[in-house]
Formats: structure tokens, sequence, C-alpha cells
């Protein structure tokens, strides 16, 4: 809906409640799953979708409609993330010192088990990183986006995203090695 | 055999795929939310838009006043009331109601935009709490959305599981699990309220619906 964007974009600055449910329609999908993706709890990343579009008619003011509105829309929640993130974090740390010594099942050879103890583990690794590497890491291994969108997401110029995406990959190597990742 | 290079893009290949499902009841109740908080918010800013300009006015007069000696008088008497200091103020344009109605027929809760307090708290943790649980209630009383409703009772009791509105949002959520046909979920969630484990709350509404179900 391109062409569509800019009478959106108008609308929204207007404070139009109606162009901010269109909003939301049109992009809460993409939105939530980054939202999952950064925070890794779903929660939580229910909250952050919430929020960035309450925050969604305040930032149109710096809106120019050179990227898409969904990266626009990324690019306020990865602003918006630290707290979520850290709440997560907190809880996340919390219930893995609360099951210690707790009988883990043995895990089924079914590939949706291996492949979610492994999300599991990754979004464990994330939580050792700086905030701003793990959101370099969801934006470009996760998200699939290239350095270039990732560096106007975040602000920061596209060789900073490489060096940070670089250091968070050797971090992330390290903790999955010494947890037994495999 | 793995080399870490592949584990690490499996990794992120296996997080793309776990997240990449979406919840549509969740959905719903965020879209409930967030339209009820924009509402609000912008309420808000109309009212500050009135008022900023009538103090400013009011506040420019009084020092105006002051400084010629000439306050107004309203009344014919000595003694003279100083009517710039008040400055209406309301909260909010919703009628207090001490606790929500939590039942099938909310007219008195629903007819307005819900408010659940006697006065609206300047507590933004509470007024977040107050929203999560309004988002439950439009879903289920106002758009009928029951799954959206569910999916919201479950956010405000994950966040708030000894909330002011939990015993609410309990009972509410086992009537959302009985529109949807998931009895026996319901049927467990009412047993507390008919055992009294609710002190009294909701109690003899949760025997009948029990007794109809075990007809059934």
């Amino acid at each position: 809906m391109e062409g569509g964007e800019p009478d959106l974009a108008e609308r929204l600055r207007a404070g139009a409640r109606a162009a901010l449910a269109e909003a939301y329609d049109l992009h809460h999908d993409a939105l939530r799953t980054f939202a999952r993706r950064l925070v890794g709890d779903p929660l939580e990343a229910e909250d952050l979708v919430h929020e960035t579009f309450l925050a969604l008619p305040r930032a149109m003011r710096s809106f120019r409609g050179d990227a898409p509105l969904r990266t626009f829309l990324v690019g306020i929640a990865a602003n918006l993330a630290r707290h979520h993130v850290r709440a997560a974090s907190r809880r996340r740390a919390l219930h893995a010192r609360s099951s210690e010594g707790e009988a883990t099942p043995v895990p089924t050879p079914e590939g949706n088990t291996q492949r979610r103890e492994l999300a599991e583990a990754l979004v464990r690794a994330l939580d050792e990183l700086p905030f701003e590497q793990r959101v370099a890491i969801v934006l470009c291994e996760i998200e699939e986006m290239t350095s270039a969108e990732a560096a106007r997401i975040t602000g920061a110029p596209e060789a900073t995203v490489r060096t940070r995406i670089f250091h968070a990959k050797k971090k992330l190597r390290e903790i999955l090695s010494t947890r037994g990742v495999r | 055999m793995s080399t870490e290079r592949d584990i690490l893009d499996d990794a992120f290949a296996a997080l793309r795929e776990e997240t990449r499902a979406s919840s549509d009841a969740a959905a719903t109740a965020t879209r409930a939310r967030l339209l009820l908080a924009a509402t609000q918010r912008r309420r808000r800013t109309v009212l500050l838009r009135v008022l900023v300009p009538i103090a400013a006015v009011l506040a420019v007069s009084s020092a105006w006043a002051a400084a010629n000696g000439r306050w107004p008088t309203f009344s014919s008497g000595p003694s003279e009331t100083h009517e710039t200091t008040r400055v209406p103020h309301r909260a909010t344009d919703v009628p207090p109601v001490v606790a929500p109605v939590a039942s099938s027929a909310p007219v008195a809760f629903a007819s307005v935009a819900p408010s659940v307090a006697p006065r609206p708290s300047a507590s933004e943790a509470i007024d977040r709490e107050e929203m999560l649980y309004r988002a439950g209630h439009e879903a289920q009383f106002v758009t009928h959305d029951f799954g959206g409703a569910l999916a919201a009772w479950d956010v405000y009791l994950a966040k708030h599981p000894r909330g002011r509105f939990a015993p609410e949002a309990r009972y509410n959520r086992a009537i959302a699990l009985l529109r949807l046909g998931r009895r026996d979920e319901a049927r467990t969630v009412l047993r507390p309220f008919a055992d009294g484990n609710t002190g009294g709350y909701r109690q003899k509404e949760a025997k009948e619906l029990l007794d109809a179900l075990d007809g059934d």
C-alpha cells in the first residue's frame, strides 16, 4: 500500500485515531514478530508493540517518508525496547535460578522441540550481550536486514553496525559453546 | 558434525521460526488497549489545551490586578472571592464507580468509558493496570471478541496476578472460555468461585454455571 502511505502518514501526524488503527492493522504482525525476536518474551513483546504504536503519532514528526513506515516502526520499537529486554532478561534469569536442580525431561527427537530449545538457548545467550549488539544481531541475522537498513533503523553508522555484529557473533559462539549447545 | 558457525546459523534460524507465528487473540487485545489509551491521551491533551490558556489568562489578570490594586469583586460584601484561584479541574470526565461490574450485562460499566476507581490515581502503574483491565472488558462486553478478551485477561493476570481486579478478571476469563466452547477449562476456573474461595464473589453465579455445565 505504498501509494497510501503518505496519506496515512499525514493522518497519523494529525493524530487521527482511525489512522492509528489502520497503521496497527497493517504493521502489527511484522512488528510483533520483531518484538518477540528482540525481547524473547511474548508478554513483554506485546507491551512493546503497544508502546510503539502509542508513540507513533508523536514520532511521526520526524518521519520523512524516505523509508517505509514499517521500518520506521521497527526503529521506534528498537529505541523503546531497552527496559522490556531488561525485564524479560531478569525474568529468565530468575526462572533459570529457580529451576536449578529440577529434573529436566529428556528432549524428544522431534524437530520442533530441538528448534525451540535452540531458540531458547540463543535468547539466553542474547541476554549476555550489550543492548546495541543484541539489536544489531536481531536486525541483521534474524530479521535478515542489511547492515545499511539496520544502520538507518538504529541511527548508527553502517560500519558500527557491522562491528557490533562481529563482536556479538563471537561472544554468542563462546556462550553457546560453553553451555554445550550443539 | 556441526561447526560452531553452523550452530549459530541454526540458532538464528530456530529463533526466526519460533517467533514467526502470531497470536490473533493477543493482537486483538493489544489493538483494543492501544485505541483506548490513544482516546484517553487525546482527551487529556484537549483538556490541557483548554485549561492551560485559561490558567495563563487568569494568572496574567491576577498579576495585573495585583499590580494595579484592582481585584475584581464578585459580591457586594466586603469579603472578596478570589475566583481566579478556582481553576476548574477534572481529572476525568467519567463518573466514578467503586468497582468494576464484571457481569454479562455491564450497562453501568460500558455505557461510559470505564472507570473503576473513585478518583483516578496519578500513578502510572495504576493507570497501566486499569488500561489492561479495560482492554479485556472492551473486548468481552463491547466488541464481544471472546478470543481477544481471553488473551487480554491472560495478559492482565500475568502482569497483575494479585491486582485490584484479579477476581473480576478471572471470573470474566471463565465466561470467555465458556463462550469459546472451552467448557472443561471454564469449569476449572469457576470451581474456586463456586467453593467460596474468592470471598463469596460470584459464588452463586459460578455454582449455577457449574450445575448447568454438569447437567449437559
